[in-house]
């Protein structure tokens, strides 16, 4: 709507009359706030036709210079506004400019989903994520990027691979069995969660993310977890009829971060391996001071010989099995119109090389955007097309959602494993066997492939019609594509190639999967104002439908020449033993039908009363209860409309609103443990005994299965100091889900550990508070920070009955504590005279005996952070741009397997690298330390519950308009150059690669790189 | 007035718009929504015909994965040594070995939830069993072995965890045993009934199935041994008569199988264990290469190439290594492996073929058994020349040149045991040998991983006992007393 009014500005001053010819003249003019009236500071005001003209509008807003006396076009850009441009006809000398604020200012118009609004006329707690600290970032998927932007939302990167999507909250988590990601739409299509790698964001013009009842109740059943509304670019008909082209050009490199591992060297290895005495390590079998090696001068000569000859060898496996990797991408974006049509075009190319090796994504992307209005009829079509293809590391799966799911596997399978288990004195040219970790992973790189190749379509086309001028007719249809072919490969005659199960001569695996997901939107819009009142109703219905299927094969017995194609295969016989292993299914398959009604009213500027009122109606659901009836209510009131704040001198602007709703998580129903589709039915699938056809029970069925619902109230105030310079916001919510889907844990004897059911209640209540301030604001220098903090408190108030429900091994939920609470056998240190591990007994005893039946819950120790903040900064210098971005985490444990592994003197464990700290293991009697002496089996304890909490600087951007002469302008308008760094300072208390993860384990995840880079963007 | 008629107008067409939304939406609604499952099959129609009920009896032995019994009844005891590879996150059953589990490992979960998943299926059938339609006499004569034969497989699971998890490892009347779930309640939270009332149940089930099934060698509806027969739940008495010490019960039906099914040969031994005969096997669980449990993998782990579990020196010290053809059957040595740190010698027994490695069928019934069951019963009749001609009968179908002896009461007790611990190593029958007759489990210093000094489990320890798994101690509290120490 800006947009449209800009541009309606520019043909109103095109349509002036024009007079006088060339010749120079001073321009005067004055910069004013839209809604405000007052005068605005610090604005460029540059001509487009004469480079180098210009001037800042000072402290009245005013501003003059000298230009020739023709048609002008200026262009007018100031923090916090929307950009504009302002046609001078020959002859004016003044010029007036009027700027609408953007940000947190009342009359930006945000896309509410259905609907859009001016901020003003909302209800509901909506937060603009800033797309300036986003725009150069260098990452694959978009969810990632959101962490620390908006208060309240956290983002857990389950792992550094490239295009790896995050687990998303908004407002703490409010289910238990999973689906906690809010709802994502693109452009009126929802689209998959976990899977953005092939999404281009420099294509989005705005993301909007929705978090109370009032603005998530239109989604009704898939509003519970909060709506993220994404808007993609849309095109501009320039005033000169040209078409704008644009090339971005970026490069640069990953970078390993291993500041926190701390793994032996090869002296620090044996000197620890003399400590453990166990023979089968060089440490103590060629030890000077074992006593094998003293029964003669030959036998201790050898091993003073082994042993120098090992100290030789110190292999750092971080740097054999990571590297440094290039990233480049290239963007060309196209825009324009004429008349009432308007279009976009952008394409992309990303190659993205991850840390680890054969690893990485590759995207194209192709986006288009057209719009075209002809009489009472405006239609948009957006087409986006792309591909991506993601090369993963073994064992490194897809991450999905959930507490106990995510990528790094505990197996020398993993590279990254083998990073923490490699000895530092085995080398990398040695022959992979069993146990040679470093050299298994090196073999695993050169002789497997993992590869998924995606192809994805969104496309929507939005049809309104109009009826009357309080009536039109709209209707939405679009859709959600993907396409995954799995690729992979173990070369036959590689040390993994012959071990697979199967004919022990490599495989070759190739699956395909389809996901279809569309949905229509159509109904009726009425909109009225009478008097100083105003009345927006909305009448829709909708089907959101989704199907989708796979297919694939897994062969035997692979031609060493041709091991990355299905001909290498050998054809399975009733001998050979290459039988391959078939799949395939036609899942997921639902259906969601829905009636919606939205209702607006606004008395003036002052009041606005909002409600929504949705049935939805779900194939996921028994019979009994396929129905449900969502709603919302919201009131907004902008104070500073008020005759008594006429004469206030604080504000700039004041509003307090307020809403309370029921929303469910349809989303859930996916979850389900058993069944994404019929988690309620009693179902049978095929499985053969001798070779026979057979059919087995896979989940046990519910009718009573029901929708999970959250009630959630919200009060917020949003207020503006100094004239806009301060900018604040404060939300109060607590949300209340009932109902929650749980897998109730039953008895073993019934045949199934759990049983998918609706009970219990989760209450999330907290406080959001943003802060925005210019600091510094004047013509050279803006400097703009910004802050947003969170907390959330978590409780689960009630599991239906139950005391307890186990979600894995680390973490639990019982009433009273935080969702995913820890529960552990607390570790009370090592014995000084024995070097045993002592524990604690339920009852707070010290015990040298472990049972997992002395595990406690640990209060306050939970995966999900209660605090999560943001500090931004934007620092506008001449023609320098700096934006910052640094987010942190507080209260967030996670158990970690690395951390596990690597403290344990268990001879099971001694075959592992180990941490250097545990140079300090328990060796004799009185020895104070807090690692068990050799001999002892370690078990996971309290010891291995560990604080994520971080403080990370995750993005600066700095870029530079670089200066054009006069000659270069006539080619290109603008040209800029920036610098960008992603991850790059983390401060921790975490050992290991990096804290962050989408769940309650620490694995052997993918490692989080650091990125640099460095590009160019043109304007012709 | 010409505005508010056509607002009027308006107002009638958003009525009819929105009225016939809604009637469309309601009658395309239901039908719309009611998706029907493609992959799977709903629990409502799966049974319509015999043969359906045969698929789901064939799924019920589908998900038997007797594998982890036999894990549970042999690492722990002093079969195995721990292959020294098999260690850390890689390493399987360490805990188990070293007498250091938890109960919420899976080497303890396992074979508890894994029966009582077989004994829900079988439950399942026996639900729908009676509603299905029979067109025919051999419909309703198929229909009566199928349900014994679930009969049967309940019965017989339910003495797996008897077995495993019984609260007194020797029979005690008194002492708890295991739920016996007849039912498919899902929210049951059933407690532990005691030997008597459990083994009441047990034998009726067992009954019922044995009067359908009489002394078929082979199951009626495959015609093969890798279904239960009449001859298998004549074992399966006999089996349950030697660990409730009903020895004269023991000795008749051991006698039964032992008149049916005679011992394989010299000839034939070696060839049950490379899948080439089915001599004296009563009943095997079938493995293809499309199963996912496969006996071998308890001893060896092909995807990694580790052993995880080596034969102890203990038991391969007990074997005349040249005229016993068990020797060669279940053990091999190879020089080679000690280059990759592994111990030279392996298991055989599940090893499998080229290509095809660690497949192997399950034995859960061997005639073998029966020898050394009924040799028991006599000697605790007092019979010792019985038993003893049994353990010579027994000895001269496995040693090449075996010459007769003769036993006293004392030395025939041992020679039971030690036969019974060559003959069935790896059935997951040591470890309840030794705690059914209250001993010791001892293993030589030589089988022990270094660092580690402890040789003898005794009944006081709490590792003698198997835990109720934590997981069902958690989600049904009714379940308690743990067993002891625990």
């Amino acid at each position: 709507m800006i947009n449209c009014r800009s541009i309606a500005l520019s043909l109103l001053l095109l349509v002036l009359p024009a007079m006088l010819k060339a010749a120079d003249k001073m321009l005067h003019g004055k910069v004013k706030e839209k809604q405000t009236g007052h005068a605005v500071e610090g604005v460029f005001i540059t001509v487009k036709e004469v480079p180098g003209a210009g001037a800042m509008s000072d402290s009245l807003g005013a501003f003059e210079f000298s230009v020739p006396d023709t048609a002008l076009t200026l262009n007018i850009s100031g923090i916090n506004y929307k950009p504009i441009q302002v046609m001078v006809k020959a002859g004016d000398n003044n010029v007036s400019i009027e700027l609408s604020a953007e940000g947190h200012q009342m009359n930006e118009v945000v896309v509410t989903g259905y609907t859009k609004q001016t901020r003003n006329k909302t209800t509901g707690s909506i937060s603009s994520v800033s797309m300036s600290s986003i725009e150069n970032s260098p990452v694959g998927s978009l969810d990632v990027m959101l962490q620390g932007q908006v208060p309240g939302i956290y983002v857990g990167t389950p792992t550094g691979q490239p295009g790896e999507a995050g687990r998303v909250t908004l407002r703490g988590l409010g289910s238990i069995n999973g689906d906690t990601n809010p709802l994502y739409i693109l452009d009126g299509v929802p689209i998959a969660p976990y899977s953005y790698a092939a999404l281009n964001p420099d294509d989005f013009e705005s993301v909007t993310v929705l978090k109370d009842a009032a603005s998530t109740g239109q989604y009704g059943s898939r509003g519970a977890n909060g709506v993220i509304v994404i808007t993609s670019k849309k095109g501009k008909p320039n005033s000169d009829g040209k078409t704008h082209v644009s090339f971005k050009t970026q490069m640069g490199v990953s970078e390993v971060n291993a500041s926190h591992v701390n793994l032996m060297n090869t002296d620090q290895a044996l000197a620890y391996q003399d400590v453990l005495k166990n023979p089968a390590l060089p440490g103590w079998e060629y030890a000077a001071d074992n006593p094998a090696n003293q029964v003669s001068a030959t036998a201790a000569a050898h091993a003073a010989h082994e042993l120098d000859s090992i100290k030789k060898i110190n292999t750092n496996w971080t740097k054999v099995l990571l590297h440094n990797a290039p990233t480049q991408s290239y963007d060309l974006n196209l825009d324009g119109g004429k008349g009432n049509t308007a279009f976009y075009i952008s394409g992309q190319y990303l190659n993205q090389q991850g840390i680890a090796l054969n690893s990485g994504l590759k995207r194209y992307s192709l986006n288009t955007k057209i719009e075209n209005t002809s009489g009472r009829l405006k239609s948009t079509l957006t087409l986006g097309l792309a591909t991506a293809t993601i090369n993963f590391i073994q064992d490194e799966g897809v991450a999905t959602s959930g507490a106990t799911v995510g990528g790094g596997g505990i197996s020398s399978l993993n590279p990254i494993a083998s990073i923490y288990y490699a000895m530092p004195y085995t080398t990398p040219t040695s022959t992979p066997g069993p146990g040679n970790f470093g050299a298994d992973a090196l073999s695993i790189y050169n002789n497997s492939l993992r590869q998924d190749k995606q192809f994805k379509s969104i496309a929507s086309l939005n049809e309104s019609y109009t009826i009357t001028d309080n009536l039109s007719l709209n209707l939405t249809m679009g859709y959600d594509y993907q396409t995954d072919q799995f690729t992979q490969y173990f070369t036959p005659d590689s040390y993994l190639g012959m071990q697979q199960a199967n004919g022990q001569q490599g495989s070759y695996q190739d699956s395909l999967s389809h996901r279809f997901a569309y949905v229509i939107t159509g109904g009726l819009r009425y909109d009225k104002q009478w008097g100083k009142n105003e009345l927006e109703a909305n009448l829709l219905t909708e089907e959101d439908r989704t199907i989708g299927g796979a297919f694939g094969y897994t062969g035997y017995g692979i031609n060493g020449q041709l091991y990355n194609t299905p001909a290498g295969i050998t054809q399975g016989t009733q001998t050979n033993n290459f039988i391959p292993v078939l799949s395939g299914n036609t899942a997921p398959n639902n259906i969601l039908l829905s009636e919606i009604a939205l209702l607006r009213y606004s008395f003036q500027e002052k009041y606005t009363l909002t409600g929504s009122l949705r049935e939805d109606g779900s194939s996921q659901a028994p019979v009994a209860n396929r129905y449900k009836t969502f709603y919302s209510v919201g009131g907004g009131w902008n104070v500073m409309q008020e005759d008594f704040m006429k004469h206030n001198k604080i504000f700039s602007y004041l509003r307090v609103r307020g809403s309370y709703g029921l929303t469910g998580n349809a989303g859930g129903f996916m979850a389900d443990a058993y069944s994404p589709d019929f988690g309620y039915r009693n179902l049978y699938v095929p499985t053969n005994y001798n070779g026979l056809n057979a059919v087995v029970p896979v989940t046990p069925g519910n009718p009573n299965y029901n929708w999970e619902v959250s009630h959630q109230s919200d009060l917020g105030a949003e207020a503006g100091f100094l004239k806009g310079r301060v900018r604040t916001e404060l939300d109060l919510y607590n949300r209340l889900t009932t109902g929650l889907f749980l897998n109730q844990n039953t008895s073993l004897t019934t045949g199934f550990p759990f049983i998918s059911d609706n009970a219990g209640t989760i209450r999330n209540r907290g406080v959001e508070i943003m802060l925005q301030g210019d600091v510094i604001k004047n013509k050279a220098l803006t400097l703009t920070l910004g802050a947003n903090l969170a907390y959330n408190q978590n409780t689960v108030m009630s599991l239906g009955g139950q005391s307890e429900i186990f979600t894995d091994q680390a973490t639990m939920n019982l009433p009273g504590y935080a969702l995913g609470t820890f529960y552990a056998v607390r570790f009370a240190g090592v014995d000084p005279k024995t070097g045993a591990p002592l524990y604690l007994d339920k009852n707070g005893n010290v015990t040298s005996v472990y049972n997992v039946a002395n595990a406690v819950p640990m209060k306050g120790k939970t995966y999900d952070p209660p605090w999560k903040g943001g500090v931004t900064l934007s620092l506008k210098y001449k023609r320098f741009d700096v934006s910052v971005l640094v987010s942190l985490i507080r209260g967030m444990y996670r158990m970690s397997y690395p951390y596990f592994y690597s403290h344990s003197a268990d001879p099971n464990n001694q075959q592992y690298n180990q941490s250097a700290d545990m140079l300090a293991v328990w060796q004799k009697v009185g020895d104070k330390s807090p690692f068990a002496g050799a001999g002892y089996t370690s078990y996971l304890t309290s010891q291995d519950i560990i604080s994520s909490d971080y403080i990370k600087l995750r993005n600066v951007n700095i870029s530079y308009n670089v200066p054009l002469r006069d000659k270069a302008m006539r080619y290109v308008s603008s040209l800029q150059v920036f610098a960008n760094g992603q991850n790059l300072l983390t401060i921790m208390k975490w050992q290991g690669f990096d804290p962050e993860d989408a769940n309650d384990i620490a694995q052997y995840e993918y490692p989080m790189p650091r990125i640099f880079t460095g590009g160019v963007k043109i304007v012709f | 007035m010409y505005f508010n008629r056509t607002n009027n107008l308006i107002m009638t067409k958003v009525k009819n718009f929105g009225i016939f939304a809604l009637i469309l939406f309601a009658c395309s609604c239901n039908k719309q929504l009611n998706i029907m499952p493609t992959d799977q099959i709903d629990g409502s129609v799966v049974f319509n015909n015999i043969s359906d009920l045969n698929k789901g009896v064939l799924g019920v032995y589908a998900d038997m994965n007797e594998e982890y019994f036999l894990q549970l009844g042999s690492i722990p005891a002093d079969e195995c040594r721990i292959g020294p590879a098999n260690n850390g996150a890689n390493g399987n059953a360490q805990s188990l070995f070293d007498w250091a589990e938890s109960s919420g490992d899976l080497t303890v979960t396992n074979p508890w939830s894994n029966a009582y998943q077989a004994i829900y299926q079988a439950n399942k059938v026996l639900a729908a069993i009676d509603k299905v339609p029979v067109s025919s006499s051999g419909d309703s004569i198929q229909k009566a072995y199928l349900k014994a034969e679930l009969l049967g497989i309940r019965a017989f699971e339910h003495f797996q965890l008897y077995r495993a998890y019984a609260y007194s490892p020797m029979y005690n009347a008194g002492a708890l045993a295991v739920p016996y779930v007849t039912n498919t309640d899902i929210n049951a939270k059933p407690s532990r009934p005691t030997s008597t009332v459990f083994f009441n149940s047990l034998v009726q089930d067992v009954k019922s199935a044995a009067a359908v099934l009489g002394n078929s060698a082979n199951n009626p509806v495959s015609g093969d041994n890798t279904r239960l027969s009449g001859l298998a739940l004549m074992a399966l008495q006999a089996r349950i008569a030697l660990y409730c010490t009903n020895w004269l019960l023991a000795d008749s039906m051991a006698t039964l199988v032992i008149n049916n099914a005679p011992l394989a040969t010299i000839e034939q031994f070696p060839q049950i264990w490379e899948g080439q005969s089915n001599a004296e096997m009563i009943f095997k669980l079938k493995r293809t290469n499309q199963s996912t449990v496969r006996p071998g993998d308890v001893f060896y782990n092909v995807p990694f190439g580790l052993v995880y579990f080596a034969p102890s020196q203990k038991l391969l010290q007990l074997y005349d290594t040249v005229n016993d053809v068990r020797y060669a059957s279940y053990f091999a040595t190879y020089d080679s492996l000690t280059q990759s740190g592994e111990l030279p010698w392996v298991v055989k027994k599940y090893a499998g073929s080229a290509g095809a490695q660690n497949i192997a069928d399950v034995p859960v019934f061997r005639t073998a058994e029966m020898y050394l069951i009924r040799a028991e019963a006599l000697m605790k009749l007092g019979n010792v020349a019985g038993a003893g001609n049994d353990i010579n009968t027994l000895r001269a179908a496995r040693i090449n040149s075996y010459k007769k002896k003769t036993f006293d009461a004392a030395s025939i007790q041992d020679a039971i045991m030690s036969e019974r611990y060559k003959e069935l190593a790896y059935e997951g029958h040591r470890f309840y040998d030794l705690r059914r007759t209250g001993l010791n489990v001892v293993r030589n210093t030589s089988d022990l991983p270094s660092g580690f000094t402890n040789t003898t489990l005794a009944p006081g320890d709490m590792y003698y006992y198997i835990p109720i798994p934590q997981a069902e101690v958690l989600a049904n509290p009714n379940i308690n007393p743990n067993n002891p120490g625990w």
